[in-house]
């Protein structure tokens, strides 16, 4: 999946999740600044993004993922390949 | 993944002018607290909320080791938001069941569950006793976390870890708590975990005396009591 899917994939979870207008969303979007971006959306988008991309993403790496830009930019990092994610 | 709209019924009205008695009502409340006043002279009001299933699980934060806190665990829970020690100890001594979370073994939150029949007594005097049928019903109080933990989502982790367990192994029927209504995160998070309001419960006390005032069902009661007195909520 190409960057700019993933960037666009995490920005429509947190959307979902959220309830932020997704068009609102931007890299820069950090819970603080973000309407709804509370700590069971944050929960919710983490499981969703291990679910589609195979990740484990561990609590003290979470605390490190401060913006919408810096989950995506993980999300790219760590993914698992396609038809590897169990 | 099919993505639905999220339901947000549970959520306070969206902002719009605040009736003039509501302005009132907020205000005193600030004041007493500003004023130093409280708890002698209070003003409160709060929702009653109950769930009677776990919330879906998630695997996130799987790195967060959550167990049940035993005595020795107590300071570290306690220094969380600066706590009673003894407080603490006076709860787990009452059989409440406190759940924590830890992560590289360091305690990084915690929340509260107080078993029936026996009513949940600590907002007696500003509020009122919570009633608790039996056993298999639960009172929620509490949850502790640092700041920038609880934004990570460790509060909600565990809150659905002990559900599960409570409804699950445990055959809890019922989890009741309240929330104060200005607490609109909490409000929210409790209606993502399943959570419905059964009431409102507002309660202006003054030395002695309390008025309280209980909202169900589209049906309003009220009472003048004693501060301490043993009236619990739900009538």
């Amino acid at each position: 999946m190409a960057d700019g899917e993933i960037a666009a994939r995490v920005r429509e979870l947190l959307a979902f999740y959220s309830g932020a207008p997704e068009a609102t969303l931007r890299p820069d979007s950090t819970p603080q600044n973000t309407e709804g971006w509370d700590s069971l959306a944050n929960l919710n988008l983490m499981a969703a993004l291990e679910s589609e991309y195979g990740l484990t993403i561990a609590t003290r790496d979470v605390l490190k993922l401060r913006s919408l830009g810096a989950i995506a930019e993980y999300v790219q990092t760590n993914a698992v390949p396609a038809g590897r994610t169990g | 993944m099919t993505l639905v709209p999220k339901v947000d019924a549970f959520a306070p009205e969206p902002k719009q002018a605040v009736p003039p008695m509501e302005r009132l009502f907020r205000g005193v409340r600030k004041g007493t607290h500003s004023l130093g006043l409280a708890p002698a002279i209070s003003v409160e009001r709060a929702v009653l909320v109950e769930a009677h299933q776990p919330p879906k699980a998630t695997r996130a934060l799987s790195d967060l080791a959550i167990r049940h806190a035993e005595e020795r665990d107590l300071p570290a829970v306690a220094a969380l938001d600066d706590r009673p020690l003894s407080l603490l100890r006076s709860r787990l001594a009452a059989g409440d069941r406190i759940y924590l979370g830890e992560l590289d073994q360091k305690v990084v939150c915690a929340t509260f569950f107080h078993p029936g029949p026996q009513p949940f007594d600590e907002e007696r005097s500003i509020l009122a006793r919570w009633s608790l049928e039996d056993s298999s019903t639960y009172w929620s109080y509490d949850a502790m976390a640092p700041l920038e933990m609880r934004a990570l989502g460790v509060v909600a982790k565990l809150f659905e870890v002990a559900l599960a367990e409570l409804f699950g192994p445990d055959q809890v029927h019922r989890v009741r708590g309240f929330i104060h209504d200005w607490n609109r995160p909490s409000l929210l998070l409790h209606h993502r975990m399943g959570f419905t309001v059964i009431g409102r419960v507002t309660a202006v006390g003054f030395p002695g005396v309390k008025w309280v005032r209980w909202e169900s069902g589209g049906k309003a009661r009220q009472w003048l009591l004693r501060r301490n007195s043993d009236f619990a909520l739900p009538p």
